[in-house]
């Protein structure tokens, strides 16, 4: 009985210490310059301000791709059953379909500045699926996929590299060697929720990159528009 | 001597309690300093819904630098091994179902390492094996330990 008791107050002061840590973690975050956002929309905010400057033009291109997408799509059943297999893989909820996000995004009020890496994003362009397009027609720079690698060997933009935010330091060995400081470098990850593409953005600036864009909508759109992807879960 | 009069004996707790204690601290330190990173590394993790990331990221580290200070401190010992425990038992879990997947990412355990030595540390079969090792290091502390606020004399 004695040690019923000796467990059940060991598991109690446990969590009464859990407890202590969140409160000092929260507190210290709020001051701590390289602090993260702690809830989520702001980082969809943070992503999408900057793109509100292009506002409707956003929303008409997007729309102009997901009807031609529509189009594509009226003309072969397959071709829908193919993005719908694909969207699965992926993992992605029709919610999170970024079009309505970014007229939701103009009801909000400017995100704070927590980080060193999101104060540095400000003034890494953010670019739309519609320039993202024209870069990948042109095959103007390269095509930077920051989310993890599995899910870049999985799918991905044609031709993008894996250079993910969690094992940056290890991918980069490789990718300074093959890219030029002053390349086109567009980045992207899941989806405009998703911060890593400011991670890896903010970090290939501090080793010296010049040309950096962010394709803010980045995953989650490039596939709704039913663009090219690559990867082994490809159906033919 | 029998390995239980080992284990349980004061001195044997006290040295792994100081040992745990400064690795769980040192290993707390780059996590508070810069969060960014570690939130990235455990996402990569996926045993989490993306919307717990964030306050997991900012809240583990202070958990192990509180239990490590506690634990130096002897204060709590069995309650702080108890934490420590629970979270050695779900990053090994972690790390065993990304592993068996296929899935290879910065492990978050020690990023001092990287940041004081440029050493790179994935997950792995010796990430694994390092922290069962430290559960076997908390296991006396979880067991024959004190568990008061200040031990009086």
């Amino acid at each position: 009985m004695k040690g019923i008791q000796g467990a059940g107050r060991t598991f109690l002061i446990s969590i009464a210490i859990t407890i202590a840590a969140g409160v000092f973690g929260v507190l210290f975050n709020m001051v701590n310059p390289k602090g993260i956002e702690i809830v989520k929309e702001r980082q969809e905010h943070s992503a999408y301000k900057a793109a509100a400057a292009d506002g409707e033009k956003d929303v008409d291109s997007s729309k102009t791709h997901s009807d031609g997408a529509v189009v594509v799509s009226e003309s072969s059943v397959a071709a829908d059953q193919k993005v719908e297999v694909l969207e699965q893989a992926s993992g992605i909820d029709s919610a999170e379909v970024s079009l309505t996000a970014i007229a939701e995004t103009e009801q909000y009020e400017s995100p704070k500045e927590s980080t060193d890496e999101a104060a540095a994003t400000t003034e890494i362009e953010l670019i739309t699926l519609f320039e993202a397009k024209e870069y990948f027609d042109k095959g103007d720079g390269f095509f930077v996929d920051a989310r993890s690698e599995y899910k870049y060997y999985e799918l991905h933009i044609p031709g993008a590299l894996s250079l993910s935010a969690s094992r940056f330091d290890s991918q980069y060995e490789e990718f300074k060697d093959t890219i030029a400081k002053d390349a086109l470098l567009i980045i992207y990850c899941h989806s405009i929720t998703c911060p890593y593409s400011d991670i890896v953005a903010s970090k290939l600036r501090g080793f010296g990159y010049t040309n950096i864009k962010i394709f803010a909508g980045g995953w989650t759109e490039w596939l709704r528009a039913r663009y090219p992807v690559q990867g082994f879960k490809v159906y033919s | 001597m029998k390995i239980s009069q080992l284990l349980s004996s004061s001195i044997t707790v006290t040295v792994l309690r100081f040992i745990v204690g400064a690795l769980f601290i040192l290993a707390s330190y780059p996590k508070i300093i810069n969060p960014v990173h570690f939130s990235a590394v455990i996402a990569e993790y996926q045993l989490l819904p993306e919307s717990l990331v964030p306050f997991v990221a900012i809240i583990l580290p202070w958990l192990e630098l509180l239990c490590g200070a506690m634990l130096i401190l002897n204060v709590y010992a069995q309650s702080n091994a108890l934490i420590l425990m629970i979270t050695l038992i779900i990053f090994t879990v972690g790390i065993t179902n990304n592993i068996l997947r296929g899935i290879i990412h910065d492990c978050g355990c020690f990023e001092f390492l990287s940041g004081w030595f440029g050493m790179q540390e994935e997950i792995g079969l010796s990430t694994i094996v390092r922290d069962l090792f430290f559960m076997v290091l908390v296991f006396p502390i979880l067991f024959y330990g004190t568990n008061v606020f200040f031990r009086g004399k």
